[in-house]
């Protein structure tokens, strides 16, 4: 959470601690600084045409929006997160879930015409590959059927496809505080009548705070975002290029080209995955990791497994908005040395 | 191909109890030390060794045979994997 982000906060947690349900002044002043939000969330993410939500988590996001569409049958795909598929099984009398090719997007040539799907979940990137997925041909050979997309990681970082019924995102991947997800349905949905108590929160006591946060973190996304965007695709492409050419055995995943432009994954042989992030974070560099090792389940991610991509010694880099290209650089070198020093401890 | 289809294995890996890398290390090691193209089973209880070893495979220009039940009581499953020629240069391509 960024300064402006968590003042932001800490104003509307002073104003704004009533419920927003009842008449009295706290109550209405609760309620106006919701209202506030969503249209602020409404504005800067360019969502004129959308009704803007707010809920508490991912879970409640998609419980909340599989009680408003039918959903007996779904349609989605393997590398969805954990908790979309979990949500959706819980939901569904069936669920089909496409399987993905090698760079992690869903193969549609296993989409098949006798399911009569009411409902579609597909992600617009995966958040942890980078893969961008199909979701406008999917749609189009869906012809007609709500489309539900998460776009975590793609606000303020790639152009969304159009074909979206329902959008979701938790605040805390586009700066905002944890404990509250945004929602967008298209008003053709016929959503945008919240009663009295719900004010635009769905399912339990509103956390008006966050969603005030929510919308500073958005308002804070840079207006010029393709910019950056364009300075990060060609950031990770140099540095999947110097990991080609400089580490052997390494699986560079996900689609080099379709994808979300700050993020990259990549796995090496011969490596604990621990043992790199250790190494990593001792010299100030914070990476994410998909291995078993790194788990508290213990299993390797679903994602990587799903693709068929090397799950042991793996890092996910994600680059934030503002990098330093000459952190980049000192990362590349970092990561020759450490895989290396590694691969040594282990005894390869 | 099913398990009755897989080759009898001509070395067998004992790496349970071994975490991760060092069941993919032992297959690597005991491919390069391979001679023609012996068919390898490495027996492992890590979590990452069903997607690994596959991976491996892909990596290095070798080809998965797959999984089979270990015979012993001891647990874990048995990977299995045909060395080509190629495998044993260690020379490996990624998917991306």
């Amino acid at each position: 959470m960024g300064e402006s982000v968590r003042a932001a906060w800490s104003a509307a947690a002073g104003l704004a601690w009533s419920d927003p349900a009842r008449l009295h002044h706290p109550g209405r002043t609760a309620s106006l600084v919701l209202d506030q939000a969503r249209a602020s969330l409404q504005a800067s993410l360019a969502l004129a045409d959308a009704d803007i939500f707010f809920t508490a988590s991912t879970e409640s996001a998609l419980t909340a929006i599989f009680e408003r569409l039918p959903h007996r049958v779904v349609v989605t795909g393997a590398v969805e997160t954990k908790i979309t598929l979990d949500t959706a099984a819980l939901q569904a009398s069936t669920v089909h879930v496409l399987p993905v090719t090698g760079t992690g997007a869903v193969d549609l040539s296993t989409l098949d015409p006798s399911w009569q799907p009411q409902l579609a979940v597909l992600q617009v990137a995966n958040a942890e590959v980078g893969t961008v997925q199909p979701v406008e041909e999917l749609s189009r050979q869906l012809a007609g059927v709500p489309m539900v997309c998460d776009v975590t990681a793609c606000l303020g970082r790639i152009v969304l496809p159009k074909s979206w019924s329902v959008l979701f995102a938790s605040a805390r991947d586009f700066g905002g505080p944890a404990g509250v997800t945004i929602v967008a349905a298209r008003k053709s949905l016929g959503w945008s009548a919240p009663s009295a108590s719900e004010r635009g929160w769905l399912g339990g006591f509103p956390d008006i705070p966050a969603a005030a946060a929510a919308a500073i973190a958005a308002e804070s996304l840079p207006a010029a975002w393709q910019a950056e965007a364009s300075r990060a695709h060609q950031a990770i492409a140099n540095l999947r290029q110097r990991i080609s050419d400089r580490i052997p055995d390494v699986d560079l995943v996900g689609d080099p080209e379709h994808r979300l432009p700050h993020v990259l994954t990549f796995s090496a042989l011969y490596c604990p995955g621990e043992a790199l992030v250790s190494e990593l974070d001792r010299a100030g560099i914070f990476v994410a990791s998909g291995s078993a090792c790194t788990a508290d389940t213990r299993r390797p991610s679903h994602v990587l497994a799903a693709m068929g991509a090397l799950t042991g010694g793996n890092l996910r880099i994600s680059l934030p908005l503002g990098f330093d290209s000459q952190d980049v650089d000192r990362l590349a070198e970092l990561l020759v040395e450490t895989i290396a020093k590694v691969r040594a401890d282990v005894g390869y | 191909m099913s398990a009755t289809e897989i080759p009898e294995p001509q070395v067998w890996l004992d790496e349970r109890g071994r975490p991760c890398p060092l069941p993919v290390i032992a297959m690597a090691k005991a491919a390069k030390s391979a001679h023609g193209s012996p068919v390898i089973a490495v027996l492992a209880d890590d979590p990452g060794a069903r997607y690994d070893i596959p991976a491996w495979c892909r990596m290095i220009g070798a080809t998965y045979l797959g999984e089979i039940s270990v015979p012993d009581d001891k647990g874990g499953s048995a990977y299995v994997v045909q060395i080509s020629e190629s495998a044993q240069t260690g020379a490996s391509k990624s998917i991306g």
